[in-house]
């Protein structure tokens, strides 16, 4: 994935979802297909994962390549935990087969990777 | 389809693959995390000589049953990622597997995973040593046993 090549986008509001957890999604470009498109990506991905399951999730979405890279923070990151996540993500892929490819990675902590990271989520679950 | 070199016999695939098993061991044995990038690349080349044998890529309607986008073109694809082309999808290794080969398709995605962190990222990160090396175990068997084929 080529990090250059990922659309910046600065914050563009907070909708809560629950008492602890929220979601942003970002948008500068004012392009409402690539706007529902990440959103709908990363709230499968969250509900499909699920949040009981999730320290994080963002999603960074290449509206160009129209590949997308989802960054998941598990609560647990034992074998078991990561399979079922990698199974619940297969399903978001098949969800979006013909819109995005979808690419994942599993993280300790979403947060620990910095402002610069978090200025380019198009989504953020935390 | 590609520009990428690709070897073209289940033999030669087999080789490649093996040659990449023993350095990983060897790797592994070290400690030194590259393992996961030999055990990536030597599933990958069980993968590819699975694509050159299995007779699903000999039935164009078989391939459409399962997934509109796949044709017998894709016995040679290179590519890990699918693409999306004209609205619709070109499937890439990882769709494949996805889609044929589901018994092993997330040790498969989960050793790719460690193999892109290992070389892009910070290393294995939270995926262990143990899991990907147990990730690679499966599909190596899976491989000596004849079971990398579709089946319904």
């Amino acid at each position: 994935m080529r990090a250059a090549e990922w659309e910046r986008f600065a914050f563009g509001g907070l909708l809560a979802i629950g008492k602890a957890s929220a979601t942003r999604v970002c948008d500068m470009a004012g392009n409402d297909d690539v706007r529902a498109l990440v959103s709908s990506i990363g709230e499968h991905a969250v509900n499909m994962i699920g949040k009981e399951n999730l320290l994080g999730l963002e999603v960074f979405l290449d509206k160009e390549e129209l590949s997308a890279e989802i960054t998941v923070s598990l609560r647990d990151n034992t074998d078991e935990s990561q399979r079922e996540a990698i199974a619940a993500l297969f399903g978001v892929e098949e969800l979006f087969y013909d819109e995005a490819v979808l690419s994942f990675q599993f993280v300790d902590d979403i947060a620990a990777k910095g402002d610069a990271r978090v200025a380019r989520a198009q989504f953020s679950y935390a | 389809m590609t520009t990428v070199p690709s070897l073209r016999t289940v033999e030669e695939c087999e080789a490649r693959a093996a040659s990449m098993r023993t350095t990983g061991d060897e790797l592994l044995g070290n400690d030194n995390e590259w393992f996961a990038v030999c055990y990536f690349y030597s599933a990958y080349h069980l993968i590819k000589a699975a694509l050159i044998r299995d007779p699903i890529f000999d039935s164009p309607t078989g391939l459409s049953r399962i997934d509109v986008n796949l044709t017998m073109a894709h016995r040679w694809a290179t590519h890990h990622q699918g693409r999306i082309q004209n609205g619709s999808r070109d499937p890439g290794i990882n769709d494949i597997v996805v889609k044929l080969y589901n018994g092993i398709s997330i040790e498969y995605r989960r050793l790719h995973l460690a193999s892109i962190g290992v070389r892009y990222s910070d290393g294995l990160g939270v995926i262990s040593p143990q899991t990907a090396a147990q990730d690679y175990s499966v599909i190596a068997a899976a491989h000596a046993r004849g079971g990398i084929r579709y089946s319904v």
